[in-house]
């Protein structure tokens, strides 16, 4: 590598490490306590490197070798790969794009990447020197034992680039972005479904068989521990074939994302996009509401739809909503409370789910564009209602898929479950809002509509949450127990109106007490929700 | 004027978005050591323009030629001697104004000492150096610009392509970014900018093109454009057919 590429790459790469470390406002303004905990985190892995090394060298350690190599290359892997796609999915790390305008030549810029996809992973390149090391010193290893994790490592470097350009180019693209977004969610799921419905024997079937695939981590777990020459030249052949397969893909990968545009890209969809079959969804309030609260209810709907952090949360309503609760209560007893009030349970934790992004901080979307509501001839009641109305039809509609996706999967579904279901997401939706209405006055934060990750409302709000959700629960509870110690539907019910009642007073309270505390606090609600939302913060 | 004499001389460029063409035709000279204004309303391909010439998107057809030498062919030596003042979605939001400079003039492969001393002369030359811990995403959308520009100048370029330099910059930033461009020019290199200023364009630049839907509808010294009692806003809103009187509104 030429001096000015080496000069250029040390460039980048100081660059990367500082715009990771300036992620944290505490680490960012204490060089002290930076170098304190680099050298504390750095430390630890290297003394597990050290243990790993003095492990492999060990001379009677063939059997624990044998046992614990394998599994430890694919957590490596595993490691690897994951750290570049936190790092895309967050918004860390540098763009390479925006180096182009530099002058490196365009065949560095490859090596560039490359070299970043180490300082990302650095734990895992002590580690495996240290597996490495440790077998160049066992003297039952033979000489090649060390020399496999060469293109091991290779292996990892060149993945973890393709996955990382692939999916720093699938973000830019319109809803792809939520759909790997659920996909990491869905995936965070599967443990919990794992543990609660167990695993089938066929599925256990066709584990044990890709487990002796030649995967990476396999071919090269073998290639290090292989008796000869013969047994280790399939492994090492395989574990080639990989290197060769990862950098192709990391290269085109690579190409195509230096010419990639997400600009470009969101305007060609949007040209080729056919007018939104929601227009008639959207237009329903103006059918039902006079101006200029049917406007109001109107713009949220659109503003809220198209906002791939409140799309993400919708569709998790009703799918990782569901998925979460399924094995809770359809994986153990075959009658049990959860069960029987399945639906009620999953659009609950729907309304919970959405009220994040539609009530705890209702102004969040509009950033400093809510100013308009403090200059435009609209009375602020109007303003908060027509958002609760906005977050009302969202919660509702996430509420009737719910019910749908139970009845696709044939789970129980009556009209008495159903009524009871749709009795609690009414009181917990109007309590939510008088709550929310509160918070949003008095804790309101700008909010990236297009970041999927993050909070949507302040951490003290969030801790406040913690609280308010059991007392929130309590009046339906309450109607439950009625039920249960009455034994009619009626109790039910008629808790259940009464706390409507209950709520609807609340609400009103609630609402005129958000409205003076908007008009008290203007001036801080516009200077808090102008204010640029802070990087750190996601 | 050869294409040799000229900082920029583009051929019969074009760029397409699927049908279509953000930029259809257009062939343009720039002579060294002018101040070039590069005008058109919005969506006219400016930027799209600009970006071809940076290097950041490849074009569909047409030959692209900056201080003499080929683009993309000579890309990097191209690249070394021009400084740039692009969108916004160039600067790294995660560095401080300070590193920011110190990494682009490392870029350039400035010396680390000299790259740091210019980044920290250019940072109070701009009046950034109040909070040097304040990184660039929270900075508000002038103080952006202005390092976008300190970041142009660190390598001392032959070329500047800027993209709307003076956009959000208030009234004293901008004076300031004026004088130091008029220095640059004054010491014999380019400026090619795109502006929506168009008072601002009138003053500074000795040469305007105006292009309209892609192509390029007028180009020439602005003394010969602005004949007569013509200012550039009468000459802008004629060629770009903003003429619209018919289509008033009528409850207006």
């Amino acid at each position: 590598m030429a001096v000015s590429a080496r000069q250029q790459t040390a460039a980048i790469i100081w660059a990367q490490w500082r715009s990771f470390i300036n992620r944290s406002p505490v680490l960012r303004r204490s060089f002290l306590l930076t170098g304190l905990i680099m050298t504390v985190w750095y430390g630890l892995w290297t003394f597990a490197a050290v243990s790993v090394a003095s492990m492999c060298a060990t001379e009677h350690a063939a059997d624990l070798l044998d046992r614990v190599l394998i599994p430890g290359l694919l957590l490596i892997t595993l490691y690897w790969q994951l750290i570049p796609i936190l790092m895309a999915s967050s918004g860390a790390g540098l763009d390479l794009r925006r180096l182009i305008v530099y002058p490196v030549p365009h065949r560095e810029l490859f090596r560039i990447e490359v070299a970043l996809r180490v300082t990302s992973a650095v734990e895992m390149l002590l580690i495996s020197m240290g597996a490495a090391a440790g077998l160049l010193f066992n003297p039952t290893v033979p000489a090649w034992g060390a020399l496999a994790f060469a293109p091991f490592i290779l292996f990892n470097l060149f993945l973890a680039s393709a996955l990382r350009d692939l999916l720093q180019r699938l973000m830019g693209r319109k809803h792809v972005r939520e759909v790997v977004i659920f996909g990491i969610v869905l995936i965070s799921a599967l443990p919990q479904v794992i543990v609660a419905t167990g695993i089938s024997p066929r599925l256990r079937g066709a584990f044990h068989a890709a487990v002796e695939f030649p995967w990476p981590w396999v071919a090269a777990g073998r290639l290090a521990l292989a008796p000869d020459a013969l047994a280790g030249a399939n492994s090492a052949a395989a574990l080639l074939v990989w290197c060769a397969a990862a950098w192709a893909i990391a290269r085109r990968q690579f190409e195509r994302s230096l010419t990639f545009s997400a600009g470009e890209m969101r305007s060609r969809e949007r040209a080729a996009s056919r007018p939104a079959l929601a227009e008639g969804l959207y237009r329903l309030p103006s059918l039902l509401l006079r101006d200029p609260l049917a406007a109001m209810v109107e713009k949220d709907l659109r503003a809220l739809s198209r906002s791939p952090r409140f799309r993400l949360v919708f569709i998790m309503g009703f799918t990782f909503g569901l998925v979460i609760w399924l094995p809770i209560a359809f994986g153990g007893e075959r009658h049990g409370w959860m069960k029987d009030h399945y639906l009620t349970v999953a659009t609950g934790y729907a309304v919970m789910l959405l009220a994040e992004v539609v009530v705890w901080n209702t102004f969040g979307f509009d950033r400093r564009a809510a100013q308009v509501y403090f200059v435009m001839p609209v009375r602020l009641t109007q303003v908060l209602i027509a958002k609760n109305l906005g977050a009302a039809f969202f919660i509702g509609l996430d509420a009737i898929l719910i019910t749908a996706m139970c009845a696709i999967l044939r789970l129980p579904i009556t009209a008495a479950l159903a009524g009871e279901a749709a009795a609690v997401v009414i009181v917990l939706t109007i309590l939510l809002v008088s709550i929310g209405n509160l918070l949003s006055t008095r804790n309101p934060r700008p909010v990236d509509p297009d970041h999927s990750w993050g909070r949507t409302s302040a951490g003290r709000v969030q801790a406040a949450l913690l609280l308010l959700y059991p007392v929130l629960a309590g009046p339906i509870v309450l109607a439950f127990l009625a039920r249960h110690a009455f034994e009619t539907e009626w109790a039910f019910y008629g808790v259940m109106l009464f706390n409507l009642a209950v709520a609807c007073t609340i609400y009103w309270i609630a609402l005129e007490s958000a409205v003076e505390t908007a008009h008290e606090n203007r001036d801080e609600i516009i200077g808090a929700l102008s204010r640029e939302q802070s990087l750190v913060a996601n | 004027m050869s294409d040799e004499q000229a900082a920029i001389a583009v051929r019969d460029l074009r760029k397409n978005y699927g049908n279509k063409a953000a930029v259809d035709g257009l062939t343009l000279l720039v002579p060294r050591g002018t101040f070039y204004g590069f005008l058109g309303p919005n969506g006219a391909g400016k930027t799209t323009t600009i970006r071809m010439l940076m290097g950041l998107t490849p074009p569909t057809s047409g030959t692209i030629e900056i201080l003499g030498l080929l683009m993309p062919e000579r890309d990097v030596e191209i690249k070394s001697r021009i400084g740039l003042v692009p969108d916004e979605s160039l600067l790294f939001d995660h560095l401080t104004g300070l590193e920011f400079l110190e990494f682009v003039g490392r870029m350039y492969l400035l010396p680390r000492g000299t790259a740091r001393d210019r980044a920290r002369e250019l940072l109070s030359l701009f009046e950034l150096d109040a909070d040097t811990r304040k990184l660039i995403g929270e900075y508000s959308r002038g103080m952006r610009k202005r390092v976008a520009m300190a970041a142009a100048l660190i390598h001392r370029p032959e070329l500047f392509l800027m993209d709307e330099p003076f956009e959000g910059v208030d009234a004293v930033g901008a004076r300031l970014m004026k004088d130091i461009l008029l220095e640059q020019v004054r010491r014999g290199a380019t400026i090619f900018l795109t502006s929506h200023v168009l008072e601002v364009v009138e003053r500074l630049c000795e040469r305007v093109a105006i292009i309209h839907e892609g192509r390029l509808v007028v180009e020439g010294q602005m003394r010969e454009l602005r004949s007569g009692a013509d200012t550039l806003e009468d000459i802008f809103v004629r060629v770009v057919g903003a003429d619209r009187a018919a289509e008033r509104l009528e409850w207006l």
